[in-house]
């Protein structure tokens, strides 16, 4: 059952999915598509098993998420283009919203370790800058 | 004797770590006819790699998604699968200190519990489940806290593992309730099913009927009943109350949840201090127990991009200086929270409260972690807390507030009991000195609920003993 959802995600999947794909080209926008998706499946797959109560009300955030860009881009979110995308996440990740900062800031953190827990960043890349 | 899906058998045991284990154990090796079931599944403890993205899938409870709401959101972890925390812990091991035992002696009126009378039973535990010190295998990152700390004229020690270091060869083997309780239990004729789910328990005819479902591979569920006589309810501090609220009982059940919460810091060395093959870090800070307690942390590439997340550069940063960073974190005793189930929903609310006096204790422990850190060559800290500045020297502890500022994930915990406390005196306590739920024959609690508070070291120990402690009773008074 769960197997099915991943392969064929819903619409709070698909948006999930796109979310992901920002915060993962914050940090490594050159991440291949395979890998970008171990992350994308590891994200849903914590929103499925996470408890009912708090699944039930990300999904209804996520749907939120998704159709606020209407009024604004006349499209929704997972059809945005990638900078009205960054923009969107942006927005909800400054919002003086608790709800959508806290949602932002919940995927952040398990696509920062879906991230991390690839197994070409376990070695760690090579840095591309040096850090501050 | 078993029909269908209804099972029948003596002593029922719901739930499979260190408390569940430790009692159906003890149960089956007297010759009982004992059935624990375990709402997660049987997996070696190579099936997945230890602190990994597919452990936290596999063998956490809710994908390690725990939250528990309130002003200062708290999020926590725990184990689900058979072994429960002891599988996807570090197996930090402490007896209980002796201070802790009087204290609940006293507020609760706990019959029997001294350290005397309880070392037979941290003995027969750890003579079971392996208890060893890492000694010379420890560790830079973690012998860098005990540095620290004696530099300050604080004491700091290594605490030993339920695990067998293997000093030759490296590596070792975890003594986790699947690699040694539950398999003494398998050997003793006591009946494993995992994947099975209580949801609730009635009373009939002087039998306990326990009413859940068992999960099929392709993960439908189906349902399935079991009579026993007794019944013991080892579930965790959470989902305990929460099956024995569902089933109607709540007599200081569920009041009273407690953690260790923990905030962490991030800190760099001027040389390599964290390196691939490390043992699990095992060294703490005692000094200022039990306000609170410092440790190191699993301080993987994982860890510490999740610890940095916060940060529009950890990318880089973990990426060029992870060899030398390790986390440390503060925990105390703080906060107290109620566990309760949701019309419509399986799985119970937490919310926690934590006082100023509590933040203020973990602010303070907070500052002389970094003291302590500094003291032992930091070159950097970053405190895993929003809006909290870096620090660069200890001139910089200055600006940090003396009254802990945590916002949502800032604070954790990976402690959790004391929701169904025992002892004697029923206005402050669930069940009796043993664990026998008040008012109600043949049912009983041996799990971290039962613990009266905070243990200030690591708890499994505790839980361990105490169920050994409270298991050998009821088989010396024939459950009565």
């Amino acid at each position: 059952m769960r197997d099915r959802e991943m392969a064929r995600p819903d619409a709070v999947g698909r948006c999930v999915g796109a979310l992901v794909d920002v915060l993962i080209d914050e940090t490594r926008p050159a991440l291949e598509t395979c890998e970008r998706d171990i992350v994308k499946d590891y994200v849903r797959a914590t929103l499925a098993a996470m408890p009912d109560y708090f699944r039930l009300g990300f999904r209804v955030l996520a749907l939120a998420f998704e159709l606020a860009p209407l009024p604004v881009y006349g499209h929704r979110f997972t059809r945005l283009a990638a900078a009205e995308q960054r923009r969107h996440v942006d927005a909800w990740r400054r919002s003086r919203i608790g709800p959508r900062r806290s949602m932002i800031a919940l995927y952040a953190t398990f696509a920062c370790y879906g991230l991390y827990s690839l197994p070409s960043a376990q070695g760690c890349a090579p840095a591309t800058r040096i850090a501050a | 004797m078993n029909a269908g899906n209804q099972i029948e058998t003596e002593i029922l045991v719901i739930g499979s770590g260190p408390g569940g284990a430790v009692s159906g154990t003890l149960f089956a090796e007297t010759g009982r006819h004992v059935t624990m079931v375990e709402e997660g599944d049987h997996l070696a403890l190579e099936a997945a790699p230890h602190f990994s993205r597919e452990e936290m899938l596999l063998k956490y409870r809710n994908a390690g998604v725990g939250v528990a709401l309130g002003r200062h959101k708290l999020a926590w972890v725990e184990g689900r699968c058979v072994g429960g925390g002891s599988e996807v812990n570090r197996g930090l091991y402490h007896r209980t200190p002796g201070y802790v035992l009087d204290d609940w002696r006293r507020r609760f009126a706990v019959h029997d519990l001294d350290l005397v009378g309880m070392t037979p039973h941290f003995a027969a535990c750890e003579a079971v489940a392996r208890v060893e010190y890492a000694g010379n295998a420890a560790s830079d990152m973690s012998r860098r806290l005990q540095q620290g700390a004696q530099a300050q004229g604080w004491l700091a020690i290594e605490a030993p593992r339920l695990y067998r270091y293997d000093h030759d060869r490296g590596g070792g083997v975890k003594q986790s309730m699947s690699a040694t309780f539950v398999r003494r239990f398998i050997e003793a004729g006591g009946t494993l099913l995992p994947a099975t789910r209580i949801a609730r328990l009635r009373r009939m005819n002087g039998h306990w009927i326990a009413e859940g479902t068992r999960r099929n591979p392709d993960g439908t569920r189906r349902a399935v009943t079991f009579r026993a006589r007794i019944v013991v309810a080892a579930c965790g501090a959470v989902q305990t109350p929460a099956l024995l609220r569902r089933s109607g009982l709540s007599h200081n059940i569920g009041d009273s949840l407690r953690f260790h919460p923990m905030v962490k810091v991030v800190a760099e060395f001027d040389r390599d201090v964290n390196h691939p093959d490390d043992f699990d870090p095992v060294h703490q800070v005692k000094e200022f127990e039990p306000r609170f307690g410092m440790g190191c942390s699993i301080s993987t590439p994982a860890m510490l991009g999740v610890a940095l997340s916060g940060r529009p550069d950890h990318w880089n940063l973990v990426a060029e200086r992870w060899r030398r960073m390790g986390i440390y974190y503060v925990q105390s005793g703080g906060g107290t929270a109620s566990v309760r189930n949701l019309p419509g929903f399986e799985d119970p609310i937490v919310r926690v409260r934590f006082s100023q006096g509590d933040l203020s204790v973990l602010g303070e422990g907070l500052r002389r972690l970094c003291e302590a850190l500094f003291a032992a060559g930091a070159q950097r800290i970053y405190p895993c807390l929003a809006g909290y500045p870096d620090l660069h020297s200890p001139g910089d502890l200055a600006r940090m507030p003396s009254v802990l500022h945590a916002s949502d994930g800032n604070m954790t915990s990976v402690h959790v009991f004391s929701s169904c406390p025992m002892g004697e005196d029923d206005r402050v306590s669930a069940a009796n000195s043993f664990g026998k739920v008040h008012g109600a024959d043949g049912l009983y609690i041996n799990d971290a609920s039962l613990l009266c508070g905070p243990t200030s070291v690591n708890p499994q120990g505790t839980v361990m003993a105490v169920a050994h402690r409270n298991a050998a009773e009821a088989l010396t008074r024939r459950f009565h």
